[in-house]
């Protein structure tokens, strides 16, 4: 371990718990002015480093941009506010919500605007974060805690060590560890593997939000109209089909060849205006293996970055992502319900078509929550909106008594 | 089967069998081996329609110079054979899961893979008991009897008939008898042993035995196969070298490790043992600590780009595509999804592809299937 590291990561713990009470003072509708005003400051040197961006995320260009201002799309004062104003409404009688101090961020690196919330939340509620960010992603994080730290010592100096990212490997045990026993609450994205090792590693009474390893659907009852799977199309580019809401397989009701003819049409459509970023060598391979049972079983369809397979009924085979994509035909809705629900809660996401279908989700088990929305809008999730059953502010606050 | 190809295959297999016996010595003929490998291609695709389908799109894209290779997936939810399931002598399976299939390799006849595995142990296991001596043998695998469908297990049985006195399968019903393998491991006065296993199994015993140490006695040998897919505990082949090292009391070089699948009929080998035991040199070792696995002269073996399938060059990584003229009744071109690097002795495995899933919570695949291998 690098000792000028190590006296980096004590200098910053130091910073950050120090930064605790001010923020707090600062105000909910304070915090979340400066959180809005830093912004377009942020959105405006990431499209200057648009070409940093591509090389840490692997995405292309445009498909970069279109994840960009998706993602920036409800980041505004008033949604800031209104957020604010909700954890207030759920506060139990006679109490406020109050900052946990510290939080720590173990930020996710698959889909790249994702560290933007696991960021900002906790700041909004008077939390001062410190970030642990992989090296395969650490971008864009840098570049937000850089635009807000700025925001910050101009407007108010003795917040801006309120948020420090740091890239590191997650070799260095003894580094995280000692982020670790420091944080009031801690949220890491990774594997189920991951988040369950760092559970192990913290002390009792700290926070966590473990937000393990997940996969979105997508059931349609319609018929296979352009439109439809125009949407759809969208939902499996972004951000190349990398994120937990991304989806792996459509069900239909209908005729499936139809719905995958469509959906190759749309498919090249959008990977046109959007194609996909490099594949890495490991995902290559699955992909290799994944089309293959589809081209055995003459039931495979490939575009110049993309393939759809028609799998015979039943549990899916899950697409290893990168534009992949399988379509499973369906005897019933009851049918996709068994499915759906033997995720459990790794059912992030799903997508739906007509009011019928969201009408599904009142059946699923109670643990099994993934977030509903049209096609076209499952990889758009406002940053209002709760997050694996969540409210925003869950986590991130402490119910107190009102003096 | 047809008449007809009932006719070919018999041919083949004899062609096959003649080929095993004339390079048994270990020397490769590459050029016959192409030769033969299309021959026995060309007959399995115009038996199994489903290799027949994806052998034809691949010449659609203009990937044509070798034979299709078929990924290992494939086994997992179709049969690949080109005889009847009532024809089936022994199916062996891969290691399940709680959601998905099992891959299954079903053989008619295991006259090939008798003879391919017999001659690779005999030559880099037991070069130095040929004639009928045997060496003591401690398996820590279960018995074929057992687990009639593993293919390890089946291999582990074949040697403990062959080149082994009183063997003893110490892993049953999942559980490893570590106060056998205690005792059987103090008889020095019996001789030198072999110690045959599982990566894993090797792991059990290390947390099973605790502080005891053993010197097994000069000529005693350890073979370990298999990986730590789907396990908490894995450990570097290096490192697990030296545990080993340590632990049983015998030199590195006579720790070796096999490689194998269950979709192959033959394996490769580390060659430390041999030199070791035969004085010869080992000098194709791209590192310090990569050691090289040597197919046997029956097997072509090359990393390949995944995405253009072409061959990359010597030194570069890629994705294993492994051509066994043994595997007659199946698929004799079989594309693996191990990372790996050709030298000119053989390959150098870097761990399996699946491996790196991009930090988040996106999907890995083996944890949302719940593997359980």
């Amino acid at each position: 371990m690098s000792l000028r590291l190590v006296d980096s990561v004590a200098d910053r713990l130091a910073r950050a718990l120090a930064c605790e009470r001010p923020l707090d003072r600062l105000g909910g509708a304070r915090r979340a002015e400066l959180l809005a005003a830093a912004i377009p400051r942020f959105e405006s040197r990431a499209r200057e480093s648009i070409a940093e961006l591509e090389a840490s995320s692997g995405l292309k260009k445009a498909n970069l941009l279109r994840g960009l201002s998706d993602a920036l799309e409800s980041m505004s004062l008033e949604r800031f506010i209104e957020i604010l104003e909700r954890a207030e409404r759920s506060a139990p009688p006679g109490t406020r919500p109050s900052p946990l101090g510290l939080h720590l961020s173990i930020l996710p690196s698959n889909v790249f605007t994702a560290p933007l919330r696991a960021l900002i939340l906790p700041l909004l509620f008077g939390n001062p974060v410190i970030a642990k960010a992989s090296s395969r992603g650490d971008r864009l994080a840098h570049l937000f805690a850089d635009a807000l730290t700025e925001t910050f010592a101009e407007a108010e100096p003795a917040l801006r060590d309120a948020l420090f990212v740091l890239t590191f490997s997650s070799q260095e045990r003894d580094l995280l560890e000692r982020l670790l026993v420091q944080a009031k609450s801690v949220a890491a994205y990774g594997t189920d593997q991951t988040v369950r090792a760092i559970r192990e590693l913290l002390p009792a009474q700290t926070r966590y939000q473990a937000h393990g390893s997940g996969l979105g659907l997508a059931l349609m009852d319609g018929p296979a109209d352009e439109a439809t799977l125009a949407r759809f199309a969208e939902d499996i580019i972004a951000f190349d089909q990398r994120g937990c809401l991304s989806p792996h397989a459509l069900f239909t009701l209908g005729d499936a060849r139809q719905a995958a003819e469509a959906l190759e049409r749309a498919l090249s459509a959008a990977s046109f205006r959007r194609p996909r970023g490099a594949l890495p060598l490991e995902l290559a391979s699955a992909q290799l293996q994944w089309r293959a049972v589809g081209e055995a079983r003459g039931e495979l369809i490939e575009g110049h970055d993309f393939a759809i397979t028609i799998e015979p009924a039943g549990p899916p085979r899950i697409s290893p992502g990168y534009r992949n994509i399988a379509i499973i035909p369906l005897e019933s809705k009851t049918e996709f319900l068994r499915i759906a629900a033997s995720f459990g809660q790794r059912l992030k996401a799903l997508g739906i078509e007509s009011e019928e279908c969201a009408s599904l989700i009142d059946e699923l088990p109670l643990l099994v929550s993934p977030r509903i929305s049209r096609f076209g809008e499952m990889q758009r999730p406002a940053i209002d909106e709760p997050w694996e059953g969540l409210a925003p502010h869950e986590g991130f606050v402490l119910y107190r008594a009102a003096w | 089967m047809t008449g007809s190809n009932e006719a070919e295959r018999e041919a083949l297999h004899a062609e096959i069998l003649a080929f095993v016996h004339a390079h048994r010595d270990g020397l490769r003929d590459d050029d016959a081996l192409g030769a033969l490998l299309e021959k026995v291609a060309d007959f399995q695709e115009r038996a199994i329609p489903s290799y027949a389908r994806l052998a034809r799109r691949r010449r659609e894209r203009g990937d044509a110079r070798l034979p299709a290779a078929v990924p290992t997936d494939v086994f997992r939810y179709t049969r690949l054979a080109v005889h009847p399931p009532e024809d089936d002598r022994r199916i062996f399976r891969t290691s399940g899961t709680t959601h998905g299939e099992r891959g299954k390799h079903h053989l008619r006849d295991l006259s090939l893979y008798d003879r391919g595995a017999l001659i690779q142990g005999e030559r880099f296991l037991f070069p130095d008991f040929a004639d009928g001596k045997k060496l003591r043998g401690v398996i820590l695998a279960p018995s074929p009897d057992e687990v009639p469908d593993s293919s390890l297990s089946y291999m582990l049985g074949l040697f403990a008939e062959h080149f082994l006195s009183e063997p003893e399968f110490l892993l049953r019903d999942g559980n490893l008898d570590h106060e056998r393998l205690r005792t059987l491991l103090h008889e020095r006065d019996n001789g030198p042993v072999a110690l045959l296993g599982t990566s894993f199994a090797f792991v059990f015993a290390e947390e099973a035995l605790g502080s005891a140490r053993f010197q097994l006695p000069k000529g005693s040998r350890i073979m370990q196969t298999g990986g730590f897919k789907g396990r908490s505990r894995s450990y570097d082949p290096p490192t697990m070298r030296r545990m080993l090292s340590s632990r049983y009391g015998i030199d590195e070089h006579a720790i070796i490790a096999e490689y194998g699948m269950t979709e192959l009929s033959s394996q490769f080998y580390e060659g430390e043992l041999r030199a070791l035991l035969l004085g010869a040199a080992f000098e194709d070792v791209p590192s310090a600590e990569a050691r090289v696995l040597i197919p046997p002269p029956w097997v072509r073996a090359f990393p390949v780009h995944p995405e253009t399938l072409e061959r990359v060059p010597d030194g570069e990584l890629g994705i294993l595509r492994i051509d066994d003229l043994t595997n007659l009744d199946t698929i004799a071109c079989i594309q693996t999804s191990d990372l790996a690097q050709a030298t000119t002795e053989g390959i150098v495995l870097r761990g399996r592809a699946e491996g790196a899933v991009p930090r988040g919570c996106s999907i890995a695949i083996e944890e949302i299937l719940g593997d359980v291998e």
